[in-house]
């Protein structure tokens, strides 16, 4: 009996990842190829003929690649004062590099509008104050401020994976170097960069990737700019009357092509470097630091970094919040609590508040029993098949997700429901969850499980009272991690949210597009404090099942 | 032999192009240890796993009381087995404590409480380890931890216990002191088991039988003085420990004897010591354990030998003597008169212990 459960269980895993990760892609398919009307390729030739295509392509890549070598240069930068210098505070400028991260691109992008728009932003405001000229310093609205607020976004993920293959190099390797006369300078260049060239180019293909694919930021600046890129003329396919789904279906598919495609090929790098063979095992640390001038210049660049991406931002936002009227001028500037009043009190706030933590807790739940499932069967009976299939939407744009969902659930009874966001969100999530449990499950004794069986445990007993518990600490930040990533979600909700399902970021964006900027402000702070305040639960659990 | 209990018979599996398993047959009975040894890479535990269900075997079959437990590619899971293992690592769940991890087994077996209880608490106490059933397992030592992990296989009286290497991770004196009280815990319990080690002395100590294997197969199985004493082949005889391994040819017979010359000295083996029809002429290599060497005063009858190496041990010291056969090994009781380095002696192979097998050119050993 119990031995149908277990094919049973088996098999209802394969059916949720199935349904989850394979089936809405191949809902896409037939419509981005036109045949769900019968005008067989007519959107392929309408984009072909679009006058607009080769400035969406030439955005879409110049973006992907100016982000990538300065988010590149940075991440270096930031890796090698952190951990190859004697800089004071090193702890403290890790943890603002890393604040960008917990922070949505949307909120990022809100905080530079305020910045930076050329009327009223801050920065331009106090230029004209200073200097009595008309003009702005700097527009957020263009192609310099769209690269800028993605690099500040994506630079810690280059810095977290450099710093990691700094930690890992042989400190030996570089004082031989320094034995041999060789300057700090020199070093890094013939040694030290070198061997962490596999993580530098990793991240790149990463960053460019995430660059790819965003859609928030390019949404929010680019529209005044004129500025449109691959996602960002999907989702105005979409949204534009009258909205062409079969056309922004092919584009959809030409981005999950290459997205698709360059993945592919980051997991051949990494798995190539043996990036994560390298985690955990850090070896002897033995790493001269080094001091002086170069010690000087990348400490100017790293606490830089800290004010434009971190204190600016915050500080605006906070600013903005409490701004009673918009204003280009100082003087006149009126501080009021209206702000934070009226956001508290809207009833699409408390709609969206509760919508948000309802189904980001039910999503992250469900991908982190799926992410057990899938660890348990793809470790222990070794059907890495598995991992794989769940591991797949990384390489998934979320915008081309959420149309995906669309295309699959339209007139479904789910349409329109909480229900399909929560579906979208697990697809989401499941790569995250997977790998935050794989990890651990793979470091398990395989006695552990086995004794069970032999005892006569069948699978769901096995997961839920030896992995799941063994395991237990890695669930609950698996379970954080993913709960994070549901409170910043846009990519997907924008398409599937209505007003009775509508979440925060949904309500940042459409506040930012009725320019209701201080609302955004408020509503923006608010998903910040939440990131900080669950990243400060996680490590606290994290050290505390540690000590036990 | 006893009556078959659990039989096992023409077990092949392979990983790819790689055979770990090649028609292995075994029986085991009632209440029997029989212990598999070789070489890591033998398949010695692939073996074991098979018969627990963990792994399932190409072809073959595994028959338990007469019940088809595995048959080809159709194999009972290992739930419905009824086995035990007791694991290299041993496994001790790391979130539940000891008795917790005991009564596991037993509460999925529908036990009542009470009689969990019960059982849990004689089965700690007959480990000696009563009074750590609240602990946890960082709170225990190696050896508590192996008597937990035996616990939690015993308390459910499987019908078979599967022992995979469970001592390799303790110290020296505690895996001494481990096996004995195994192998009186089996003949106590009048428990079936199958014991898996890549260390021959454990498995002296602990199997009333066992098994040599190599590159998937077995090459003997029989008492473990049968092993060591009349080796069928050159691997076992070097897997078993030291001996002398002499190659000559056959001569001829003489009664029950083969005669047999190595290096123009005669030696004479017992008929039913050689594992092969020797005709005439054939290559033969002789095995003499160093129990079959007699070292004593120069004029005695035998060969003429020069010591050239004493080696002292605890109880027993091994000299090596030069001889025209070539160097042998010998030992003597710590208590005997020890001859000194360079001295000269009359060396005598008993030909009752000694014992033959064909000659295998070119020989690669992979034991040790």
């Amino acid at each position: 009996m119990s031995k149908y459960l277990d094919k049973g269980v088996l098999g209802a895993v394969w059916l949720s990842l199935i349904v989850l990760v394979l089936v809405p892609l191949v809902f896409i398919v037939p419509a981005g190829l036109g045949l769900t009307d019968g005008n067989f390729l007519a959107p392929v030739v309408k984009f072909l003929n679009d006058e607009r295509l080769p400035a969406v392509l030439r955005n879409t890549f110049l973006l992907a690649t100016c982000v990538t070598i300065v988010s590149c240069i940075l991440g270096v930068l930031f890796a090698l004062a952190v951990e190859r210098t004697s800089m004071r505070f090193a702890w403290l400028a890790h943890q603002m590099i890393m604040v960008p991260i917990l922070v949505s691109p949307l909120v990022g992008a809100v905080a530079w509008v305020t910045l930076a728009r050329p009327s009223t932003g801050f920065i331009n405001v106090a230029w004209r104050t200073l200097t009595g000229s008309r003009d702005p310093l700097f527009s957020i609205y263009s192609f310099a401020g769209i690269a800028l607020v993605i690099s500040l976004h994506v630079a810690p993920y280059v810095y977290i994976n450099v710093r990691n293959a700094l930690q890992n190099i042989d400190g030996a390797m570089e004082e031989a170097a320094a034995i041999l006369g060789s300057h700090t300078l020199t070093t890094w260049f013939r040694i030290t960069i070198p061997l962490a060239m596999p993580a530098i180019l990793s991240s790149a293909l990463l960053v460019f990737v995430l660059t790819l694919e965003t859609f928030s930021v390019v949404g929010l600046l680019g529209g005044p700019a004129g500025f449109v890129t691959l996602p960002f003329s999907i989702y105005l396919a979409i949204n534009l009357p009258p909205g062409d789904w079969n056309y922004a279906a092919f584009e959809g598919l030409l981005l999950i092509t290459i997205t698709g495609l360059l993945m592919i090929l980051y997991w051949k790098v990494i798995g190539a470097s043996g990036q994560y063979a390298a985690i955990g095992g850090k070896g002897f640390r033995l790493v001269s630091k080094v001091g002086g001038k170069v010690q000087g210049m990348l400490v100017v660049v790293v606490w830089s970094y800290a004010v434009i991406a971190v204190v600016l931002p915050v500080a605006a936002l906070l600013l903005q919040s409490f701004l009673g009227f918009t204003t280009s001028r100082f003087d006149n500037m009126i501080f009021t609590l209206a702000n934070w009043q009226r956001l508290l009190d809207a009833p699409a706030f408390r709609l969206a508040f509760a919508n948000t933590m309802i189904v980001g807790a039910v999503a992250a739940t469900i991908a982190v029993v799926i992410g057990l499932f899938v660890s348990h069967f793809s470790i222990f009976e070794r059907m890495r098949s598995l991992e794989w299939l769940a591991g797949l939407p990384l390489a998934y744009p979320g915008i081309v997700l959420g149309m995906a969902f669309i295309f699959t659930y339209n007139g479904t009874f789910i349409y329109g429901t909480l229900a399909i966001l929560i579906l979208a969100y697990v697809t989401q999530f499941l790569p995250f969850t997977t790998r935050a449990l794989s990890a651990p499950v793979m470091q398990l004794d395989k006695g552990m499980d086995e004794a069970g069986k032999i005892l006569g445990a069948y699978t769901m007993r096995r997961v839920m009272r030896i992995t799941a518990p063994i395991v237990r600490s890695a669930v609950f930040s698996a379970w954080l991690i993913a709960f994070t990533r549901g409170i910043r979600e846009l990519n997907v909700s924008i398409f599937l949210y209505t007003p009775a399902t509508i979440v925060m970021p949904v309500l940042i964006w459409n506040y930012m597009e009725q320019g209701t900027f201080s609302q955004a402000a408020a509503l923006s702070l608010l998903q910040l404090f939440a990131m900080l305040f669950l990243v400060a639960i996680a490590e606290r659990l994290g050290r505390r099942f540690e000590s036990v | 032999m006893k009556s078959s209990f659990l039989s096992i018979s023409s077990l092949t599996k392979r990983f790819g192009d790689v055979t770990v398993l090649n028609d292995v047959s075994f029986e085991l009975g009632k209440g029997e240890c029989v212990a598999l040894v070789g070489p890591s890479g033998c398949g010695k535990t692939t073996t074991l796993r098979c018969i627990g269900g963990l792994e399932y075997a190409d072809s073959g079959s595994i028959r338990l009381e007469g019940k088809t437990l595995s048959e080809g590619p159709h194999a009972v899971v290992p739930q419905d087995r009824q086995m035990g293992m007791v694991f290299q690592s041993y496994s001790v769940w790391p979130h539940l404590t000891v008795f917790e991890n005991v009564a596991f087994g037993l509460k999925l077996r529908r036990v009542s409480r009470s009689e969990i209880e019960k059982r849990v608490r004689d089965c700690l106490s007959l480990m000696n380890i009563g009074h750590l059933a609240e602990r946890k397992s960082f709170q225990l030592s190696g050896g508590q931890l192996q008597r937990v992990a035996l616990a939690r296989t015993l308390v459910v009286e499987p019908k078979v216990v599967l022992f995979d290497e469970p001592l390799s991770n303790l110290d020296a004196q505690l895996r001494a002191h481990m096996r004995t009280e195994i192998r009186a815990l089996l003949k106590r319990l009048n428990m079936s088991a199958v014991y898996v080690t890549h260390d021959q002395s454990e498995a002296s100590v602990v199997a009333d039988r066992t098994a040599v294997m190599h590159q998937g197969g077995i090459k003997q199985i029989g008492a473990w003085k049968d092993l060591y004493f009349v080796p069928s082949s050159r691997f076992v005889a070097e897997f078993m420990g030291a001996g002398n391994l002499l190659d000559g040819s056959v001569k001829g017979t003489e009664g029950n004897r083969v005669i047999v010359d190595v290096k123009g000295t005669t030696l004479q083996i017992d008929e039913d010591r050689c594992a092969f029809e020797p005709g005439i002429g054939s290559a033969i290599t002789v095995y003499a354990p160093r129990e079959a060497i007699i070292l004593s005063a120069l004029g005695q009858s035998g060969i003429t030998g020069r010591v050239t190496q004493v080696l002292p041990g605890p109880s027993i010291f091994e000299v090596s003597v030069d001889t025209p056969l070539g160097t042998l090994m010998s030992v003597k009781v710590a208590t005997d008169d020890i001859p000194q380095v360079g001295e000269q002696c009359s060396v005598a192979l008993l030909p009752a212990h000694l014992s033959g097998f064909p000659f295998e050119p070119d020989h690669v050993t992979e034991a040790h």
